[in-house]
């Protein structure tokens, strides 16, 4: 069936766009068959008007309203308990990632820094982080001689690509980092040169940062 | 026991409405829909029912023409769309075209069952040129009693509606009873919207004939 022939459906029907139907009532106005095919179909299109709506029995209607209630009851406002979950886990994920933006950030100012204070006592191009001991801002005791002494400070050769150090109870600084075989008494001086630089922190107000870092700003030079 | 059918005038609305809140009579589709889904408001469910229920059955029965069936196949409908509703529904869409979707290849799947169940011994018939489905008596056609429960003309109309072929029938009903555009047909039935145009046109012929027909004997017997 071609387009041409569809036109009075569309036209019957009020689907045409305006200029397809201001061409078609043009085409009515000379085509006698055009119109006696649309008026006849016009007739036939209205005659179904008389069609009218059939109700369902109530009794179905009841039945299907109920088991709306079930399936609701059912299924438990399962929409509410996935939309919770799923907006504890955008902010779970939001948080995390949160953190460890926020910790990527710091540990490399730190490396930097920490690298620039390394490369200013040597050429050895070793990255070192210090970790502020617990409470030193509040009782000033560095145990520099167990930091210093080698026993407490354990440097491994285990292959990692960052040093992490970290504090234990007994406010004792860890590193772990890889060095050359020759490497290790150079490592060793910068260290201990590092640590007698070290002033204990004044001002607590800096020392609240979260991570607690231990600052070698202070030069007994 | 046999009920009769009751049809009802397209701006009426059904007994179970009473208690629906008046507010409820404003809101769209798609308020009632969110409210049911989202806040469990059974009377919004309610309120879709009152609002949809009549045009669903009726393009359901004016398919099947036999009640027991249309009262199996609405119920399906709906409990589909109860169940459903929460994963399949996307409320960018059109509530009542979903449901309608539902409900037609509920419709059309049994159509199609009651057609294959049938024993097909010669498909084609030469003599009077005709494959085995349109020689096939439609077995769900309008019974006598269901006629005497419907009114005249609606009757009449349905009987003539059930002489087309599945197809044009479709077309005539969804346009008829939800006044769905023919895009909209075309997309439910999985077809060009010319060639849905086209089925409007033949049913229409078809339906002229008929009515000429019926005229014809009314005047003789006259």
């Amino acid at each position: 069936m071609s387009k041409k022939d569809n036109r009075s459906i569309a036209f019957i029907y009020d689907e045409m766009d305006p200029s397809e139907k201001l061409e078609f009532e043009r085409d009515l106005e000379i085509d006698n068959n055009l119109l006696i095919e649309v008026e006849s179909l016009k007739n036939v299109s209205e005659n179904l008007n008389n069609l009218k709506e059939i109700a369902p029995p109530q009794d179905i209607v009841e039945i299907i309203c109920k088991s709306a209630v079930k399936h609701k009851s059912r299924t438990g406002g399962s929409y509410k308990r996935s939309a919770f979950y799923a907006a504890a886990a955008i902010l779970l994920l939001g948080m995390t990632s949160g953190f460890f933006l926020l910790d990527g950030y710091q540990k490399n100012t730190e490396s930097n820094s920490s690298a620039d204070a390394a490369s200013a006592g040597s050429s050895s191009p070793v990255l070192t982080e210090f970790v502020h001991p617990r409470a030193t801002s509040q009782n000033n005791n560095i145990t520099t001689s167990s930091i210093t002494s080698g026993s407490a400070a354990t440097i491994s050769t285990a292959s990692t690509n960052r040093v992490s150090p970290w504090v234990d109870h007994n406010e004792v600084i860890h590193f772990h980092d890889r060095f050359g075989a020759g490497e290790s008494a150079a490592i060793d001086s910068i260290f201990r040169n590092s640590m007698q630089k070290l002033t204990p922190v004044t001002d607590p107000a800096q020392s609240k940062h979260f991570q607690r870092n231990l600052h070698l700003t202070g030069s007994r030079r | 026991m046999r009920k009769g059918l009751l049809i009802i005038d397209r701006t009426m609305r059904l007994n179970n409405s009473d208690h629906i809140p008046k507010n409820y009579e404003k809101m769209k589709d798609e308020e009632l829909v969110h409210l049911f889904r989202k806040e469990d408001d059974q009377l919004a469910f309610r309120e879709l029912m009152n609002r949809h229920q009549a045009k669903v059955y009726s393009y359901i029965f004016s398919m099947i023409q036999n009640r027991e069936v249309a009262n199996d196949i609405f119920q399906e409908t709906f409990t589909k769309v109860i169940t459903k509703m929460d994963d399949t529904y996307n409320e960018q869409g059109k509530w009542i075209a979903w449901v309608m979707r539902i409900a037609h290849n509920a419709t059309i799947d049994h159509i199609r069952k009651q057609k294959r169940f049938v024993d097909v011994t010669s498909s084609y018939d030469e003599e009077s040129k005709t494959d085995f489905y349109e020689r096939l008596p439609d077995e769900d056609s309008i019974g006598q009693h269901e006629k005497l429960e419907l009114d005249e003309s609606t009757s009449s109309l349905l009987k003539h509606i059930s002489n087309l072929p599945e197809e044009q029938r479709t077309v005539v009903m969804l346009r008829h009873y939800y006044e769905m555009p023919f895009k909209e047909i075309a997309e439910l039935t999985d077809v060009s919207i010319n060639t849905a145009l086209g089925r409007m046109r033949y049913a229409l012929i078809n339906l002229r004939k008929m009515f000429d027909e019926e005229h014809e004997k009314e005047s003789k017997n006259i």
